[in-house]
């Protein structure tokens, strides 16, 4: 059952990722978070595709999404729905949910940080809770991942708490100027309609697969992970790393393993709470995740580890998005694909499966000149 | 000169030039020549034992043809193109001082994998400049 679960979400990635460029990784990201039933605070300046990675994931799950940009002046009932006047009226406090975030399976809030301490302190209750009370109303909240989108983190200590809450961190940035071809390639390219029926339920199905995960022998490796990351004087605090556990059963979740191994410990990097603790983790984790396996999830592996084994896997997996898309520009693609390959391995240290895809590519692009 | 053991170097260096001989030697002249056309700047060495080697002059990507092997500098040698994949068995700057003994300090060294050393040496790149 989990094997159909993990193949409708892989199916959800690859349209979720499609035509959205160097944004492989977040998708994955916010897909394990929500597996984990953790959250995601994405940071990164405007403009960088953190709207529109969530919107694509949610979008190819089929959930109801709720999107908002805040402000300071924007009102908690803009969030979480208009009080009742009518009911008000006789003395009953209620709150129309229809259609606001406590009835969403998706969030996507940029700016959170700016909105004001009771919009903040209400969503706490709700990441906490699960559930959404105000007077009479008392929703259960079917929420998955609420995604977060701020520029820079808050240094203001009362955010802290809600910051907290938000257990994934990605640091993103404007594409490198070797994809700019392919992002213009694809501006303006319409995304035909995706077929969404059964990728919730698949997606309940991996959640309830992770509580079930067995953490007893990844537990070792991911202290001695946790031990080197404090040497280097990477912040986590025991809170992160207790929920941390819910992240290793997710990726062992999605790998199909029932009993997560130290191939299921690297979303470790990703609870490192700021981009230079990610820079110093990601120099310390590369021999304590070098075995991370996630076939599902290859682009947030090879970011994570960085290691040849996971950027083998991540070419072989862009190898397969590169051919017959129809797209304009495939050649330039192909060429650059090539190049990248060439690049970061030598004709002796392919392995076999990314030597396969190479010589896939070159005789497509024979074709193609 | 003996061979060199070489072993896989990850992360790869950042490419600068590119080398290819034989038949993918004139197809990566050909590809850099269209790169100019489309206002990229390359310089061209045309190097000994029928090398080709392409330098980028713009920061932008390499030019790419099947067979070609990227190349790139790395702190400890700067003036020595390596491959961006592989590294030499052996301690850089040793290395660098026994390659440079025979050709002077001018020009600049192209160390390219293979069964036997090859170490090609540079003089004055020809920038290609569209017709």
């Amino acid at each position: 059952m989990t094997a159909d679960a993990r193949a409708q979400l892989r199916a959800a990635l690859d349209d979720a990722t499609a035509g959205l460029i160097g944004r492989n990784a977040l998708c994955e990201l916010i897909l394990l978070s929500a597996v984990a039933g953790e959250h995601v605070l994405v940071v990164g300046p405007p403009g960088t595709g953190k709207s529109e990675a969530v919107r694509q994931v949610a979008g190819a799950l089929g959930g109801r999404t709720f999107e908002y940009l805040l402000g300071r002046f924007t009102e908690p009932a803009e969030l979480f729905g208009p009080v009742d006047l009518r009911k008000l009226r006789d003395g009953v406090l209620e709150v129309d949910t229809t259609g606001m975030l406590p009835e969403a399976d998706f969030a996507f809030l940029d700016e959170l940080f700016l909105g004001s301490t009771a919009i903040l302190n209400t969503l706490l209750g709700v990441l906490n809770e699960g559930h959404y009370r105000r007077g009479r109303t008392d929703v259960q909240v079917p929420l998955r991942v609420c995604v977060a989108a701020c520029n820079h983190l808050p240094e203001d200590v009362a955010l802290a708490a809600l910051a907290d809450r938000f257990l994934v961190r990605v640091f993103v940035d404007a594409l490198p100027d070797s994809r700019l071809e392919e992002l213009l390639g694809v501006a303006g390219v319409a995304r035909a309609p995706v077929e969404t029926a059964g990728r919730l339920a698949a997606l309940d199905v991996l959640r309830g697969a992770a509580r079930g995960v067995d953490l007893s022998e990844a537990q070792g490796p991911l202290a001695e992970a946790v031990r080197s990351l404090r040497a280097e004087g990477v912040p986590l605090s025991d809170r992160r790393l207790v929920r941390s556990q819910r992240l290793v059963q997710a990726a062992a979740a999605l790998a199909g393993r029932t009993v997560a191994t130290r191939a299921d410990i690297w979303p470790l990097l990703c609870v490192a709470p700021t981009l230079l603790a990610q820079e110093r983790a990601r120099k310390v984790l590369p021999a304590l995740v070098k075995h991370a396996d996630n076939a599902l999830l290859d682009h947030a592996v090879a970011e994570v580890s960085d290691g040849p084994e996971a950027l083998a896997g991540r070419l072989v997996a862009e190898s397969r998005a590169l051919t017959a898309d129809g797209r304009p520009g495939e050649v330039a693609r192909l060429k650059g694909w090539l190049r990248d390959v060439d690049v970061a391995f030598g004709p002796e240290d392919r392995p076999k499966d990314l030597d396969d895809a190479r010589t896939a590519m070159v005789a497509r692009l024979e074709t193609l000149s | 000169m003996s061979g060199l053991d070489w072993a896989p170097r990850f992360p790869p260096l950042l490419p600068t030039a590119v080398a290819a001989d034989g038949e993918a030697a004139a197809r990566l002249v050909a590809e850099a020549w269209a790169g100019v056309a489309q206002g990229r700047r390359f310089a061209l060495d045309d190097a000994p034992e029928g090398v080709v080697v392409v330098r980028v002059l713009d920061g932008g990507a390499v030019p790419w043809v099947d067979g070609c092997v990227p190349l790139g500098t790395c702190p400890l040698a700067p003036a020595l193109l390596l491959p961006t994949a592989r590294q030499p068995r052996a301690p850089l700057a040793l290395l660098v001082q026994a390659l440079r003994a025979p050709v002077g300090e001018d020009g600049v060294l192209v160390l390219l994998p293979g069964p036997s050393l090859r170490c090609l040496t540079l003089a004055a790149p020809w920038p290609l400049v569209q017709p």
